[in-house]
């Protein structure tokens, strides 16, 4: 009666395996896909029109967050190419550029299950929720595409790119400068004072 | 509820290993303990222990709303003066809490017993939630098991679920826990996975490492800004450190949030007994100073005189300063580092003793609901954290045991 779901993807809640996105114990390599458009999401082995929609949606929802931002047009150009940014909408006074999402990357989970697969288990389990592995790919001026940062870079022709599971991990988020932003820490160690915590 | 010898997978250490349960034997004796289990009926889990900690939880929330409107009660609770908005504020604005688990006294016969609420920071979730459910596929495909045995353990799908019901998708979340404890890393990355499958990115940093920014928000051991942190680190202590005073302005969301404190706390007990005085699931319970006289004490005087009485710091780990008197016994437990803090007197409540050990039933709540169980066992009274985990299992219906 209480357990009507037996399965459990295996990876989930290995202990060490990097459910953090930037504490990866192990630094095994997976393979990821190289999204440029819908045709190339469905050559995916696995991937459906529902779970293309979804992992896209995924990389749009993290493009907004943390694409990266440059207060000049002219600055965003130098990194990204010519007719590569726009302004960012609803930043008021159109001061903050960010480039276009040229792709993204939709792979494959820690364990091997693709992307597809997860969301599938994912929308029968009710929560409808789509696992954010899908980062977004920007032109880089240079011919080929990279996450923000240029965490990962992506050749013309390429369809897949090899990542450490952190290397899916989201960017920091820009937008307003709230959480995760970078900020000068100004001191340390005003918490921990007890040895022992759980119970 | 049976104690019922069975066979060890011959692989279950590899299979720990594997998993990243390192800690499955601690100091060389046994922690993770499968050569028997603990057998339930369907009954038993829905209405002794489902119910109760579902109506337990209900009651110890009308608890915290009636303490943290009384500074009294608050100060009797140890909530240092400082904190008190901040306990009391995240309770009027309707923080959500994520999980806790209560300690029960259950033997199988009559109503399950509260002992505690570990509401704040409660660990052994990877062995509860993960691999207790391992065992149990494991028993059933190769025959230790009859086929219909289930167990009561939703633990990873309810706390999914309420991380999702709290958070939105995409949220960054840090969890921190103090540094070089394999077990509270196992509880909280245990807890990551669940938040990583809720849509959620999960980020760890050490609550040593925590740091404060100009703008005094808090930050990771990366320098980044914490929005929302899970810390397996108790609010009591927190309260009195040093960033304790930072908190509220720190913009930081926490969880659990700030009033788990009067709950992660003795001094409930107490204040549950003096609202619900007799309900089924409660042991009388009165703070050590109470008075000759006070007729709620008067009226549980007998059953303390003729049962005994254990006697609790209102803040206490793994059964640190715990000491039980009885007409017959007198136990003190050895670690003794929560001495210094106010006690609380409960009536003394034998846990039921298996095959000369005692067991006590982690009962997991996610939200408000009642989720699933772990049980630990240990060779003395009090259990300490050298006791074992023993999986459970629940009896098929219609067999006999």
């Amino acid at each position: 009666m209480k357990r009507s779901m037996k399965f459990r993807p295996v990876t989930i809640g290995l202990i060490g395996l990097g459910a953090f996105a930037l504490s990866a114990c192990r630094e095994e390599r997976v393979d990821v896909s190289v999204v440029r458009d819908e045709a190339s999401c469905l050559d995916i082995p696995g991937a459906t029109m529902a779970s293309c929609a979804a992992s896209r949606e995924a990389a749009e929802k993290e493009h907004l967050a943390s694409a990266p931002r440059y207060d000049a047009l002219k600055v965003c150009e130098e990194q990204h190419g010519e007719g590569q940014c726009v302004s960012e909408t609803g930043s008021g006074g159109g001061s903050i550029f960010m480039p276009l999402m040229m792709g993204y990357l939709a792979g494959k989970m820690l364990g091997g299950t693709p992307v597809a697969e997860k969301e599938r288990r994912s929308a029968q389990a009710g929560g409808g929720n789509v696992i954010a592995t899908s980062r977004p790919l920007y032109a880089t001026g240079r011919g080929g595409m990279a996450t923000a940062g240029d965490g990962i870079m992506v050749q013309p022709g390429q369809t897949s790119v090899s990542v450490t599971p952190g290397g899916l991990k989201s960017a920091p988020v820009t937008a307003g400068k709230p959480p995760m932003s970078a900020a000068s820490v100004k001191s340390t160690g005003g918490f921990g004072g007890r040895a022992i915590a759980g119970g | 509820m049976k104690f019922i010898k069975l066979q060890e997978r011959h692989d279950w250490r590899g299979k720990a290993e594997e998993a990243g349960f390192r800690f499955h034997t601690i100091g060389g004796a046994p922690y993770w303990s499968e050569d028997a289990a603990f057998a339930f009926t369907l009954e038993q889990i829905e209405e002794d222990i489902e119910a109760a900690s579902e109506q337990l939880h209900s009651m110890c929330r009308e608890a915290v709303s009636e303490i943290v409107s009384s500074e009294e009660l608050m100060t009797r609770l140890g909530i240092p003066e400082t904190g008190m908005d901040l306990v009391a504020g995240s309770w009027r604005a309707g923080e959500p809490e994520l999980y806790g688990r209560f300690d029960l006294a259950y033997d199988g016969c009559g109503p399950a017993k509260m002992l505690e609420y570990n509401a704040d920071t409660p660990t052994s979730l990877f062995e509860s939630a993960i691999f207790q459910w391992g065992w149990l596929e494991d028993k059933i495909a190769d025959g230790g098991l009859p086929e219909g045995a289930d167990q009561f353990n939703l633990i990873h799908e309810a706390l999914t679920g309420r991380f999702r019901e709290i958070f939105a998708p995409g949220e960054n979340l840090h969890f921190a826990a103090i540094g070089g404890s394999e077990e509270d890393y196992g509880t909280v990355e245990t807890l990551a996975w669940m938040a990583k499958e809720a849509g959620l990115f999960a980020h760890f940093t050490e609550v040593e490492k925590i740091g404060l920014t100009e703008e005094g928000q808090f930050a990771d051991d990366q320098g980044r800004v914490i929005g929302a942190l899970f810390k397996l680190y108790p609010w009591e202590d927190m309260l009195r450190e040093e960033y304790g005073a930072k908190i509220a302005r720190s913009g930081c969301r926490f969880i659990e949030p700030a009033w788990k404190s009067v709950l992660s706390n003795k001094g409930v007990l107490p204040v549950l007994w003096r609202m619900f005085e007799g309900h089924r699931n409660l042991l009388p319970a009165f703070f050590a100073d109470v008075r000759d006289g006070d007729p709620v004490f008067e009226r549980a005087r007998p059953l303390l005189e003729s049962r005994g009485r254990v006697l609790k710091p209102i803040f206490s780990r793994e059964g640190a300063s715990v000491r039980i008197e009885t007409p017959s016994l007198s136990v003190a437990s050895t670690n003794r580092e929560y001495d210094e803090f106010p006690m609380v007197v409960q009536a003394y409540h034998p846990l039921p003793s298996f095959n000369g050990s005692t067991a006590v039933i982690g009962s997991w709540m996610a939200g408000g609901r009642s989720c699933g169980i772990g049980i630990r066992e240990d060779d003395g009274l009090i259990t300490q954290d050298t006791s074992r985990f023993r999986p459970h299992f629940i009896w098929p219906k219609g067999e006999s045991f």
